[in-house]
């Protein structure tokens, strides 16, 4: 934990005393979404991303919304938790999955039309417990050490988000989140591995983003930390990083890795990592999205409602939008067009190139 | 009523006061008349102490009591209030260059001096005054290292391009547009928080002073036309535009009273008489406004209109005196017997006919709005300042002044005109033709027509102001007009529904408590009208991402308990808005698309629903505070005492009726006029688009109260006349020829009385002046024309189907009329005919028996 962090601690500590539990209050892990189409899709949303053909849109309060039409029309679909969800992904048209905050981890093998509950928080540390008090009855000397980590864990409860997932098929794959807690599946989800002690994060450090290039596996998350999945090793390396500031997403393409964060800051690299060269975006707010273009380029979004087009010649060009908004993420709808979705909810903007 | 006179018949002419017999009469009359010049010292030197006490009436507009006090939702909103600060106790100040932008180097020079001369404005708590030009207003943003930040306002601003490029980084930054500065970059917002007392002096910051202030040194010194404008919208304001208002409003007496003066004028043809008549109204006006400042009260934009009824109700009144004087000082009489015997015959008709109109008062007692209560409270005190002035104190000066020998030989002539026949005039002679079939016929089908269709237009009235901005205000009044500016480049709605979460101290930082908040804030967004919603938890959700360095995936009311707690730190001490310091109120905003009735029962109905799910034992959804969520409640008081007082109005009328008449028909025939005036009178707000609120409950209750004089007038001396054996169509055409007149004289009168008000800058008094104007005139119009018509239907005697019978005249004495129990002020020359006075009666006796007019 930061100095940062313990610093909230202790101002919160003096601040709060904790309520009685009472009878009214629906916990948001056991209540599903509110289904108000109009309300979702004008309001905030945080991520948005392709299953196939389809659109799938996440938002505060179990919002999820799907697109058949390239984010011409709707719909909402019924979730069964209404926490704030943050991040999504599809594996094949079919297989999704989205991460957010109390722990949730939902999971749908439809396309997004339905949606399970695989994993919360509590959950989370049930597992995270039982596999190091397992190891450590074992006599595994590392797994004793973590043991007062997952004290605290426990103690503080399911307080942290999961902000991102990654799945390499139907079967593997990783979230990852606050303060560091990542966990691993080889089951499609139905069981995690916690990777705690596994990643070179030794200030716990929350990780923001998963991206996958060239059949590797890679993490990025605050204070220009930059991970790499060492597969055999079962963990996640340090990188050298070309910045200090925080990086808010990674992207993967076919040919390398685009870390992007605050305040305009992105960087390419084109040898997994190895080097870093740095994109003049022009801009100094942050950068919340990156989505691949159909034709291979890249476009960025911005907080401060940009949208920044790699024009191939070493600058982002700014392409005109119709309306400005603090932009969270954005996909690729069909060969002219991209969905965004930020804090006024989704938009359709056609991707124009001055070359 | 100990006080009356039975010998009403045997009042001679006297022309010698040596004749008369000063110990005749009964105890009142002796007691005041015996020491008159007593009597007229006494009533000038109490109208000399409560002159001087008009002097130190204030006038002003609380808000409070428009309110229904007792309400739960105003409870809990008076409950709360002390920790809702800067709900509504804040002035916004908008100056906007309309010859450019704000980075206009001149232009924000000027909107400096602005800010020095706020900042020295006494009664501005300066230490939460919000500008671009208060160091306290900071732009921040995350850097690697963490949050930088600075003033807005760049230290040198030289208008050059990089310090305009600095200026608008920094306005962004700090999230400024649409708060501080305008969406158009065309002004800037002064947010300037009062406080209740003044530091100083001690003393509660005087609002209409400080409008003045506002209005002379920041509007008067800064704003240039076409160059700089100012707008200032605030609670403050309002209460300073509303009193403005009524100042304006009390200058229209004089043209209510010129008017008044001129329709006794043309009734009496008397100076000397119409003069004392206006006199005589006013001292009653001058003892109703000393009465109140005695009290402790003051005047406010509704008990205001209370001297303009007191006054016409008065005129018209004594336009009636005067007609007895007249007539018996034509005939001869001494002024001073003439006097006493005006005071004998109509005393206690003029009494009762007050206390009539007391009871349209008396009624809107039950609502439970203090300005309402005040307004009944002050007609009814002026009313009994009427029975002073213009039942006892106006005889005696009439027993001096006497009246102009032309006006009472005119009037005399006229009697005689009428007492032999030839005085029919056209529209007395055309009226009573309603007492015939065909024109009974299409008066009451006429009616009828009306009646169905305005009550289907009248479904349309709606509950509630309609129009934008500040109800109380014109629609294009300049406070409007500011607001609308303001709400066009600034995220500020007037139309702001306040719920109040309350939890207990310490709390506000819950995961629980704030989540729910948010819940809460969900939920009014997806009510119709609500245009957006907000509250504490909307604040702590951008902390907890402003603490992960801005990041998005944070924006969330995280369950992480220190998290939580830092972000409510910071609102406590930079949105003291959001939140009380004892971190237990929190209030949501809901800001609406209007304030209609439909959109914010909408949300009363969401807002109990979600509190009955979720109110637990500390945490509670109280409705409600703010502008639109008062005017919630208002609209459901007000709806439920419209059909109250409606029921209660009209419950007395019909008593008064009963005991008056004596006979359900007559109550009947009495009563329907004024309900077909009901109607119409919804179906006109209907169109003119006045919704039912405060303002038109007195309405309703005095338009009634007061319309029902008209029928008593009317329809009490048809009756006896009926009584005394006449057919229906000479009763009416001799009520007609006695009363009508009184009956034109006191609807005019009344209307202008309050037709003034229609030209008032308060929105709701003009309304009220509207309405009234309407029912009054309409009443009388009504009474005129459907009394004859449905009498026709209800009220035919046997008279009518023997119509050759021959007279008997010796028994017409016995008929059921009891001349005691006539409230209204009718005309002496009407009882002569009841009791089978000085005239040869025609009619033929009706036995009491077979007559519908004496069911008893």
């Amino acid at each position: 934990m930061t100095s940062r962090h313990l610093k909230s601690v202790i101002l919160g500590a003096a601040l709060i005393a904790s309520l009685p539990a009472a009878a009214a209050f629906r916990d948001p892990l056991e209540t599903p979404a509110q289904i108000n189409l109009q309300l979702a899709k004008s309001s905030r949303l945080t991520a948005v991303t392709a299953a196939g053909e389809r659109l799938v849109a996440v938002g505060p309060r179990g919002h999820i919304l799907l697109s058949d039409d390239r984010g011409a029309s709707w719909k909402q679909v019924e979730v069964p938790v209404s926490v704030d969800l943050v991040a999504v992904r599809f594996v094949t048209p079919r297989d999704g999955w989205v991460v957010g905050h109390d722990g949730v981890v939902l999971h749908s093998a439809d396309g997004g039309s339905t949606w399970a509950k695989q994993l919360d928080g509590q959950q989370a540390i049930r597992i995270m417990k039982d596999y190091f008090v397992q190891r450590a009855d074992m006599g595994h000397e590392d797994a004793r050490k973590l043991l007062s980590d997952v004290a605290r864990y426990e103690e503080e409860g399911p307080t942290k988000p999961f902000l991102d997932v990654l799945f390499l098929n139907e079967q593997e794959g990783f979230i990852v989140g606050a303060f560091g807690q990542a966990f691993h599946t080889r089951d499609g989800g139905k069981s995690w591995k916690p990777l705690l002690g596994r990643i070179d994060n030794p200030r716990s450090l929350h990780i923001y983003a998963l991206a996958q290039s060239r059949g590797k596996i890679y993490a990025a998350g605050e204070q220009g930390m930059l991970l790499r999945w060492d597969a055999e090793r079962e963990r996640f390396d340090a990188m050298a990083s070309p910045y200090r500031g925080s990086f808010f997403g990674l992207l993967g393409t076919e040919t390398g890795l685009v870390a992007y964060g605050l305040r305009g800051n992105a960087f390419a690299s084109h040898d997994g990592g190895a080097s870093w060269s740095e994109l003049r975006t022009g801009v100094t707010d942050a950068i919340t999205g990156a989505a691949r273009l159909p034709d291979g380029g890249v476009v960025l979004a911005t907080q401060g409602g940009k949208l920044l087009v790699d024009s191939g010649r070493g600058h982002l060009q700014e392409m005109p939008v119709t309306r400005a908004m603090a932009y969270f993420s954005l996909a690729a709808a069909g060969p002219q067009s991209l969905v965004v979705v930020g804090s006024g909810g989704v938009q359709v903007e056609s991707i124009s190139i001055q070359k | 009523m100990a006080v009356g006179s039975k010998q009403m018949g045997e009042m001679p002419a006297i022309r010698d006061l040596a004749q008369f017999d000063r110990n005749s009469g009964n105890w009142l009359e002796r007691a005041v008349f015996n020491h008159r010049v007593l009597f007229i010292l006494a009533c000038a030197l109490i109208t000399a102490v409560l002159g001087l006490q008009i002097a130190k009436l204030e006038v002003n507009a609380s808000f409070d009591k428009m309110i229904p006090q007792s309400h739960p939702y105003i409870q809990n909103y008076f409950e709360n209030r002390a920790r809702l600060g800067g709900l509504g106790n804040v002035v916004r100040v908008v100056v906007r260059n309309e010859q450019g932008d704000i980075f206009d180097p001149r232009f924000l020079e000027l909107t400096k001096q602005v800010n020095d001369q706020l900042f020295l404005t006494p009664g501005v708590d300066r230490a939460w005054m919000k500008s671009v030009w208060m160091s306290g207003v900071r732009w921040t943003e995350v850097t690697e290292e963490g949050f930088r930040g600075g003033p807005v306002m760049p230290e040198v601003f030289d208008g050059s391009p990089q310090a305009t490029e600095e200026f608008m980084r920094n306005i962004r930054s700090a999230g400024l547009v649409g708060s501080l500065v305008g969406k158009d970059y065309k002004s800037l917002m002064y947010i300037v928080p009062l406080m209740e007392f003044d530091p100083a002096t001690g003393k509660r910051i005087d609002y209409a002073a400080l409008s003045r202030s506002l209005e002379d040194n920041v509007r008067g010194k800064f704003g240039e036309a076409g160059k700089v404008s100012v707008h200032i919208v605030g609670f403050a304001k309002l209460v300073g535009d509303l009193i403005d208002g009524m100042l304006q409003v009390i200058t229209y007496f004089g043209i209510a009273a010129a008017v008044a003066a001129g329709v006794i004028y043309l009734y009496t043809r008397c100076v000397r008489s119409t003069v004392l008549v206006l006199l005589c109204s006013c001292v009653a006006v001058i003892w109703l406004l000393g009465c109140i400042r005695l009290m402790g009260y003051y005047l406010d934009p509704y008990s205001v209109l209370v001297p303009f009824l007191v006054f016409a109700i008065g005129v018209s009144h004594a336009a009636q005196k005067m007609n007895g004087i007249m007539q018996d000082i034509g005939r001869g009489t001494h002024k001073y017997v003439a006097a006493r015997y005006t005071f004998r015959r109509l005393f206690l008709a003029g009494f009762t006919a007050l206390l009539a109109d007391a009871v349209g008062f008396g009624v809107l007692m039950v609502i439970d709005i203090p300005v309402i209560k005040d307004l009944a409270l002050t007609a009814s005190i002026g009313v009994a300042m009427l029975i002073f002035t213009n039942l006892l104190l106006l005889p005696v000066a009439l027993s001096f002044v006497g009246v102009s020998k032309a006006a009472s030989e005119r009037s005399l002539a006229k009697e005689a005109a009428t007492a032999t026949g030839r005085g029919q005039q056209g529209v007395w002679l055309f009226l009573s033709r309603f007492t015939t079939r065909p024109w009974a016929l299409g008066a009451v089908f006429a009616s009828l027509v009306l009646g169905i269709a305005g009550f289907f237009v009248s479904l349309d009235v709606k509950i509630g102001d309609l129009d934008a901005g500040a109800p109380e205000l014109r629609p294009e009044s300049r406070y409007n007009v500011d607001s609308a500016y303001i709400g066009g480049h600034y995220r500020l709605s007037n139309d702001q529904f306040v719920v109040i979460v309350k939890t207990r101290d310490e709390m506000c930082a819950d995961y629980r408590v704030l989540k729910e908040t948010e819940s809460l804030t969900w939920a009014l967004r997806q009510v119709p009208g609500v245009q957006s919603a907000s509250a504490m938890s909307d604040n702590i959700i951008n902390l907890v991402s402003g603490l992960q360095e801005g990041n998005p995936k944070w924006l969330s009311v995280s369950r992480n308990p220190a998290l939580l707690g830092t972000a409510a730190q910071w609102t406590l001490t930079d949105n003291p808005d959001v939140v009380d310091t004892a971190c237990s109120t929190i209030p949501v905003f809901a800001y609406l698309t209007d304030h209609k009735a439909e959109t914010l029962k909408g949300v009363v109905a969401l807002v109990e629903k979600f509190a009955a799910e979720h109110d637990s034992e500390d945490l509670r959804f109280l409705l409600a505070a703010g502008p639109a969520g008062i005017e919630a409640v208002t609209n459901i008081v007000v709806e439920k005492a419209n059909r109250l007082m409606l029921l209660y109005v009209y419950a007395a009328v019909v008593v008064l009726c009963f005991i008056t008449f004596r006979s359900w028909r007559a109550v009947i025939v009495a009563v329907i006029p004024l309900v077909l005036t009901s109607i119409l009178c919804e179906a006109l707000m209907a169109v003119l688009g006045i919704g039912i609120k405060v303002a038109t409950l007195p309405v309703i209750a005095l338009g009634v109260g007061i319309g029902v004089d008209y029928a008593l007038y009317l329809l009490s001396v048809q009756l006896q006349n009926q009584r005394a054996g006449m057919t229906l169509g000479e009763a009416y055409a001799q009520a007609m020829e006695f009363t009508g007149k009184v009956v034109a004289l006191v609807g005019v009168t009344l209307a202008a009385g309050v037709v003034t008000w229609a030209w008032s800058p308060i929105k709701f008094q003009a309304d009220m002046g509207i309405l009234l104007t309407f029912m009054f005139v309409w009443n009388m119009v009504g009474a005129l024309i459907l009394i004859p018509a449905l009498s026709h239907f209800l009220l035919r005697t046997q008279a009518d189907r023997v119509p050759q019978a021959p007279a008997v005249r010796d028994e017409a004495a016995e008929l059921p009329a009891s001349t005691t129990e006539q409230p209204g002020p009718a005309d002496e020359k009407a009882r002569k005919h009841a009791t089978g006075g000085e005239r040869k009666n025609v009619s033929p006796l009706i036995r009491p028996a077979a007559n519908p007019l004496g069911q008893r």
